[in-house]
């Protein structure tokens, strides 16, 4: 970096504000109309900006004709467990690819990498028969065990995790640290900037996740935040695109949170990561 | 583990079960009977909520739980099917017309229909005739037998913006009621510029064939052949449609689209003069223009003496497994199709209503409410909306759109199209 | 533990340090492997069971067809299309999404006051609600009323029917595609960059090498190499799954120009309801994706061994 010469800077701001405006366009456009009403969605001659306002009648219905604080409440619950669960089965996991070695580390590598490849629609039906013949549909169990362990997980940590100096985990055991105690004491926090990308591709994935939930989910208890969504969105009767917005807004609000939530271990991780 | 509290439920649930099935007369309670109630498209709450409410007020020993709304026709159908495998299936389901057909075939493996017949018959001879018409009825059953009874009921009408109308030099009150006075029309609102376009009739846009069914139907064809094995189409009529459909395109130099949320935002933006849905938006379509133009409605163009028009919509079936749960459910399926149930749904979607007696009611309400009122001029023309044997509707639409979208933007001709088409169709009609 | 009384060759203490390391494996990827087996492995060997059958959703029964399902596949011009299809998707927006997301991480790794800023900014395409955004996709690239088709009739430059236009649909959908993994992989490599010590920059600047790309060229794109890889493999694999953007936005038309693999499949398994076809069908696919996957996988072996 040129230090000092502010020519090269404002360049880099430039550029990246085009990136910026195809990233966050769409969501600018989600709240704006989630501020007016339906009809001005559309109306070509006011798209950045509204000419008739209808806040509160849009995020009204959103919030009070719908489950939609219930939905939430699912999704956070069903998420944390599901995160959880994925961190504590695939870091040791990862761990032991990286690190240590055994007969089949690379058949495991190799299987882990083709399971990636396997779409989760492929498998959802036999999953679903299993769930139902344990009498398990229609429970927490139900949504959230299919995913209890993230081949995606256990792969980007391994590869996280190889970059961390083996000298350091042989002066560990040269210490007296017992192998769980290196996993506990060294390793996680070691790949707290790792968990942290992770957590933010997991938690999105299955806030948003749809398809398993109203496959194995008939009870509207059970129902994720997505589905809050669903109830101003009609191919048969025509969407009604303020509360729809505005659903979608309040939807999409605690995922970002969260992310600012995780940037903050993401920094942290950078200063714990400079002892090679 | 929080989800380990989830094992303890469903053990006690099965405890319940044991329970119940040893039967304990001594509750009051026993008596009372909850319906679980499947209906698709999550929006429909609007009007299911109310009718329930008003429901268990007037029986209250029969309770109504909703399950969770699958998103349209088609994914209701594959929740039924993923029911019927596991023995866990609603009470009452609302099934699309179209997908009448699959659900009957798929329970039908495991002997899990429901005829409602035996419930007709024993509300007495007249009630049937009373309260429903025998075109409505007949989308309600399979191979003659009445599996359902219709719900909604939707014909295809035309949706036009009065202001544009009236900009191009026309009178919406004399909205034109055949092609060549809509293809004109269309042409006059397109030269207003400014983006604005006349009409759009993108036939393949559209997720079912109602559109084209609608455009063969009121040219005065069919279908299938008598016996059902092969179109009713590849015939002059077939001819017809397919050259009309390409001139519509071609004359009102018509955007061919491949959604019809496209149009349907060009129509909000108040940039297109007219375009053909379903009567069930009217609500939520004025909520969603608000004032900014005039919104109205017209009939669909029916050139045939013959002619018909294809009906969208559902009908209420029983799928509850034992005798007790039937009884309630026929409860709630004569409540639902009833009268007052009817009137109200047609109020607040524009559905037309499926009772006969309703109409009565909302003599008022379509007198002051004109664009509501379309839908119910066309109720002499309602016919079945034909769906293709073994569930295949689907595949021959996923066929058959693609020939619709070229012959709109002009790369075959009617006759190649319609060569096409009916060779599509009928391969897949006979495999 | 007999594997270990054969060893021969070795010491004791490497042997009791295999032995150890052995164990400690054995427990770290046991829970792991249950569930992969139990969630994955199983479900997919019905799939696998399912292809050769005849089975049709909702039936009690099925048949036995042998290869049946596989050759009347190699023989479908549908699924030739889609597939064909979903290579060129793939060849639009796996390279455009990585070279994207490694570009705007670089920038954004070298900020400092507005990194989290930009770091916000950059990853909410991942919070994004697809049945929503691909509703406001669909406006902001309708052909007649959307914003872009507003400026290209403002510099009076011809229409484009993004999602009509049979030339354009599949283009249009990667633009969503490249909108919505570019943040996925832009958070990859701004985690693979925070790996990089600050001691080898600063050891570079002493050699004179400070300026921006010979920094790139001699620190960061060989520390990031394996980042790339990985990121690389991963968007191929989220790309090559692509269905649900074509499910909203263009049903596979028009004319099949926006057909993809993923969604022939759903179609034939969940529309048609023929398990058994489209049990072979995602057989194809993943042993397609899986083939792609280990070579990629094995190439960044191969380099970060180097």
């Amino acid at each position: 970096m040129n230090r000092g010469s502010l020519k090269p800077v404002i360049f880099e701001h430039a550029v990246l504000s085009i990136g910026v405006v195809y990233s966050i366009f769409p969501f600018f456009w989600m709240i704006i109309t989630s501020l007016r009403s339906s009809g001005d969605a559309f109306n070509s001659d006011s798209l950045l900006w509204p000419t008739k306002w209808d806040v509160v009648y849009n995020y009204t219905q959103a919030l009070l004709t719908t489950p939609l604080p219930r939905f939430l409440a699912n999704g956070v619950f069903v998420c944390g467990v599901i995160l959880l669960l994925q961190i504590a089965t695939a870091l040791p996991c990862a761990y032991a690819i990286a690190k240590l070695s055994f007969r089949g580390r690379t058949f495991l590598t190799a299987t882990v990498i083709c399971c990636l490849a396997i779409p989760f629609q492929a498998v959802a039906l036999p999953l679903f028969v299993g769930l139902a013949q344990l009498d398990l549909l229609n429970s927490y169990f139900a949504l959230i065990s299919p995913f209890a362990v993230s081949v995606f997980a256990i792969l980007m940590l391994a590869q996280y995790l190889r970059g961390y100096p083996d000298e350091i985990i042989e002066a560990a055991r040269l210490d007296g640290l017992s192998e769980k105690g290196i996993l506990w004491r060294l390793i996680l926090p070691a790949s707290k900037p790792a968990i942290a990308a992770f957590a933010i591709f997991s938690v999105a994935a299955h806030w948003n996740d749809l398809y398993w939930p109203l496959i194995v989910v008939t009870e509207p208890d059970l129902a994720p935040p997505t589905l809050g969504v669903l109830f101003f969105r009609s191919e048969e009767s025509g969407d009604q695109t303020g509360p729809l917005m505005a659903a979608a807004t309040i939807v999409t609000l605690p995922l970002v949170v969260f992310f600012l939530a995780a940037q903050r271990r993401f920094v942290q991780g950078i200063t714990m990561t400079g002892v090679k | 583990m929080p989800i380990v509290s989830n094992l303890p439920k469903a053990a006690l649930i099965a405890i319940a079960l044991g329970c119940t099935s040893l039967g304990s007369p001594l509750s009051a309670m026993a008596e009372d009977v909850t319906l679980d109630v499947m209906y698709p498209w999550p929006e429909s709450k609007s009007f299911h909520e109310p009718l329930a409410q008003s429901f268990m007020a007037a029986n209250p020993d029969i309770k109504i739980k909703f399950r969770l709304s699958p998103p349209d026709y088609t994914e209701a159908t594959l929740a039924i099917a993923r029911g019927a495998l596991t023995g866990d299936l609603p009470d009452v389901y609302f099934s699309g017309y179209s997908e009448l057909n699959a659900m009957v075939e798929t329970l039908s493996k495991r002997k899990q229909t429901v005829p409602l017949t035996p419930f007709i018959e024993a509300e007495g001879s007249d009630w049937i005739s009373e309260n429903f018409g025998q075109a409505l009825l007949a989308l309600g059953q399979v191979d003659g037998t009445q599996y359902a009874i219709p719900f909604n009921a939707s014909t295809p009408i035309v949706y036009f913006n009065a202001d544009l109308v009236k900009q191009a030099g026309h009178d919406p009150d004399a909205f034109p009621k055949d092609w060549d006075g809509l293809i004109k029309l269309a042409q006059d609102i397109g030269a207003l510029g400014n983006g604005i376009s006349g009409m759009d009739f993108s036939v393949g846009a559209i997720e079912s064939d109602w559109d084209w069914q609608a455009t063969v139907l009121s040219l005065g064809g069919e279908m299938v052949s008598a016996d059902g094995r092969t179109v009713g189409f590849d015939n002059q009529i077939g001819l017809d449609a397919m050259k009309l459909l390409q001139r519509i395109a071609n004359d009102t130099k018509m955007n061919v689209a491949a959604k019809a949320s496209a149009y349907q935002q060009q129509f909000f933006a108040g940039k297109l003069g007219f375009f053909v849905t379903s009567p069930s938006s009217v609500a939520n379509f004025t909520k969603t223009v608000g004032g900014r133009f005039e919104m109205r409605t017209a009939t669909f163009p029916i050139a045939a003496k013959t002619g018909g028009l294809p009906t969208g919509g559902n009908a209420v079936a029983i799928t509850a497994k034992d005798q007790k749960h039937r009884d309630a459910a026929w409860k709630y399926v004569k409540f639902v199709t009833g009268p007052e149930s009817q009137a109200f749904v047609a109020r607040s979607t524009g559905y037309m209503p499926t009772n006969l007696k309703a109409g009565d009611t909302l003599k008022e309400f379509y007198a002051q409410n004109s664009t509501y009122a379309t839908a119910f001029k066309q109720v002499g023309f309602a016919r079945p909306w034909y769906s293709y044997p073994r569930g295949n509707s689907k595949e021959i639409w996923a066929a058959q759109r693609q020939v619709f979208d070229q012959l709109q933007r002009g790369s075959i001709t009617p006759e190649d199209g319609l060569k096409r088409l009916v060779d599509a169709t009928n391969s897949l009609l006979q495999n | 533990m007999t594997a270990i009384s054969q060893d021969t060759m070795g010491r004791y203490g490497a042997m009791a340090a295999r032995a150890r390391s052995e164990q400690m494996a054995f427990w770290c990827i046991g829970p792991a492997v249950f569930l992969i087996v139990v969630t994955t492995v199983v479900p997919f060997a019905t799939v696998l069971a399912f292809s050769f059958t005849d089975y049709q959703l909702g039936d009690a029964g099925l048949n036995w067809v042998g290869l049946a399902n596989f050759s009347k596949a190699l023989g479908d011009p549908q699924v030739r299309q889609a597939v064909t299809n979903t290579f060129l998707f793939a060849g639009m927006v796996v390279p455009t999404t990585v070279v994207l997301a490694l570009f705007f991480a670089l920038l954004v790794n070298s900020r400092t006051v507005t990194r989290r800023f930009y770091e916000l900014v950059f990853f909410l395409p991942i919070t994004a609600t697809m049945p929503v955004m691909s509703l406001v996709w669909s406006f902001i690239l309708h052909d007649r009323i959307g914003p872009i088709a507003r400026l290209l009739q403002y510099f009076e430059l011809p229409a484009i029917g993004f999602f009509s236009d049979p030339d354009f649909a599949l283009g249009s959908i990667a633009l969503i595609a490249i909108w919505q993994h570019t943040c996925f992989c832009f958070i990859i490599f701004l985690a693979g960059l925070t790996t990089i010590p600050k001691e080898m920059y600063e050891a570079a600047a002493l050699d004179g090498a400070d300026r921006g790309w010979e920094k790139f060229r001699r620190i960061t794109w060989p520390q990031l190499a394996p980042t790339t890889l990985v990121a690389a493999l991963l968007t191929t694999i989220r790309t090559f799954q692509v269905f649900e953007l074509v499910v909203v936005l263009t049903s596979g038309g028009p004319a099949g120009r926006s057909q993809v693999i993923l969604y022939k499949t759903y179609l034939e398994a969940f529309s048609y309801l023929r398990i058994g076809y489209g049990s072979a069908l995602t057989l194809i696919f993943v042993a397609m994706v899986c083939a792609i996957s280990l070579v990629q996988f094995r190439i960044a072996r191969r380099q970060q061994a180097a």
